[in-house]
């Protein structure tokens, strides 16, 4: 579904190396978990998926069911069916989260949305996440807690239903009843849509004790230097992240 | 010199088509779509929302605030033309409030300049005097901003912003990654922008239509 492959990005604006031939193959159906200290790419890493245009990629791919994405617009790569949720999602005073939805939708359909059908799906959604109906009516992400906040990209992510959801520290900002709230959510939306995968990106295990992955990748400096099953995440949380000397010890002995 | 106007408590929406001068004894919410070159005069007494639309013109509002009289003034301007807006404030007794919103938008060969005044005299107390300005151009357009405060007043509270320059880049990048392409973003910040809160149909259709031209 998604291959990444030696992947070569520098932060336009500093010139800085964050991904160093980084390369990442997730098929159909696969929960995918990555793991790393601050400032290893690791966001990064979805925001150029995206096609934030802040990064400049040096070299390599990113192929999404076998279309290059590196030459697309950020909007036809949310489209294509990759949904990304924010670690601090935005605020947009003025425009409406409904508003946001029903524009997206048309945009994916390219025609006029059945209101009834929106309005009832919306409900049935909102209700699932146990969040107020009012909030869908007030202005994106405006005076919602983190929790909100989380909660409202989830609920666009079941509207829009993606093939790939890259969720970039979902826990930051949640009370442990919310993320449970939200984890419960993306796991039916994953039964429902058997085929679709997901991305994990977080520093910490309580959330794939939720949403279990199988495959954990530990990344540091820009690459993925050592993936294993879920197990592996505890063994991370307990040891700690492999630092750089640790890393080319092992490489040497290797 | 101009007759003063009260205006009729039904009628909400006022299409303006030569200079006038209107006047506020009560509290109330009004919205002016300026159709000409036009200087609109306000005496205001009371407590006062307006809402001004220009579209491809120069003109110029002068407030006079009265009596306690407060204002929360929006002006939306949309250009693609070289056009002047003037908004004058001044606060001709104690007690008395201002808050100036000024959005403008220029595009294709526009050039939109805002001067915002506010004036509070020596011994006029207790004031606030608020001034906000953006103005987003696109294509090459131009657009120039000049705020200005005459304050001779200790005791009182004056403010002004001005901003000249895109959406923001992270706040279109969000839509984009709901699948939301550039032209329905701007469509949607531009509703957002120069909307404000007015709630009249009339003057919503009619921004509305302006955002078609300028997203086309």
């Amino acid at each position: 579904m998604l291959e990444i492959e030696k992947l070569v990005v520098d932060v336009k604006e500093s010139g800085k190396k964050v991904l160093k031939d980084f390369s990442l193959d997730i098929k159909e159906g696969e929960i995918h978990a990555i793991m790393g200290p601050n400032g290893v790419g690791k966001s990064t890493l979805a925001k150029v998926i995206m096609g934030d245009k802040k990064y400049l990629v040096n070299s390599g791919s990113i192929k999404f069911n076998g279309e290059e994405m590196l030459d697309k617009t950020t909007d036809y790569i949310a489209r294509s069916g990759i949904y990304y949720v924010m670690q601090d999602p935005k605020t947009i005073i003025g425009v409406t989260n409904r508003e946001v939805l029903r524009t997206a939708l048309t945009e994916r359909s390219g025609e006029r949305l059945n209101l009834y059908t929106f309005i009832k799906d919306l409900n049935k959604e909102t209700e699932e996440l146990k969040m107020d109906k009012e909030m869908i009516h007030r202005f994106v992400n405006q005076g919602f807690s983190g929790g909100e906040k989380k909660k409202n990209e989830v609920l666009q992510l079941k509207m829009l239903k993606p093939k790939l959801i890259l969720l970039d520290e979902l826990d930051s900002g949640l009370d442990v009843d919310s993320l449970k709230i939200v984890c419960e959510s993306i796991n039916k939306y994953k039964e429902e849509n058997p085929d679709t995968a997901i991305l994990i990106i977080t520093h910490y295990s309580r959330i794939l004790s939720l949403i279990h992955p199988d495959y954990v990748h530990e990344m540091l400096d820009g690459k993925i230097v050592k993936t294993g099953p879920f197990e592996f995440a505890k063994e991370i949380e307990n040891n700690g992240y492999l630092r750089e000397n640790e890393m080319s010890d092992t490489n040497a002995k290797e | 010199m101009l007759k003063n106007k009260i205006l009729q408590d039904e009628k909400e929406y006022i299409d303006i088509t030569s200079d006038c001068s209107y006047i506020f004894n009560s509290d109330r919410t009004v919205y002016f779509n300026i159709k000409e070159n036009v200087t609109c005069k306000l005496l205001v007494k009371a407590k006062v929302n307006c809402y001004f639309l220009i579209n491809n013109l120069s003109a110029k509002v002068e407030v006079h605030l009265l009596n306690e009289g407060e204002i929360n003034l929006c002006l939306s301007s949309i250009t693609s033309k070289k056009v002047l807006n003037n908004v004058v404030v001044y606060h001709d007794d104690s007690n008395t409030k201002s808050n100036i919103i000024c959005h403008g938008v220029s595009y294709k060969d526009g050039e939109l300049t805002f001067n915002i005044d506010g004036i509070i005299p020596k011994g006029i107390k207790n004031c606030t005097c608020n001034q906000d300005s953006m103005i987003h151009p696109f294509d090459l357009a131009k657009a120039q901003i000049n705020p200005n405060l005459y304050i001779d007043e200790f005791d009182v509270v004056a403010n002004h912003s001005a901003y000249i320059g895109p959406f923001p880049s992270d706040i279109l990048f969000y839509l984009n990654t709901k699948g939301i392409g550039t032209k329905e973003s701007n469509r949607l910040l531009l509703q957002s922008f120069l909307l404000n809160d007015a709630t009249s149909a009339d003057y919503i259709e009619l921004i509305n239509t302006d955002i078609k031209n300028i997203i086309s």
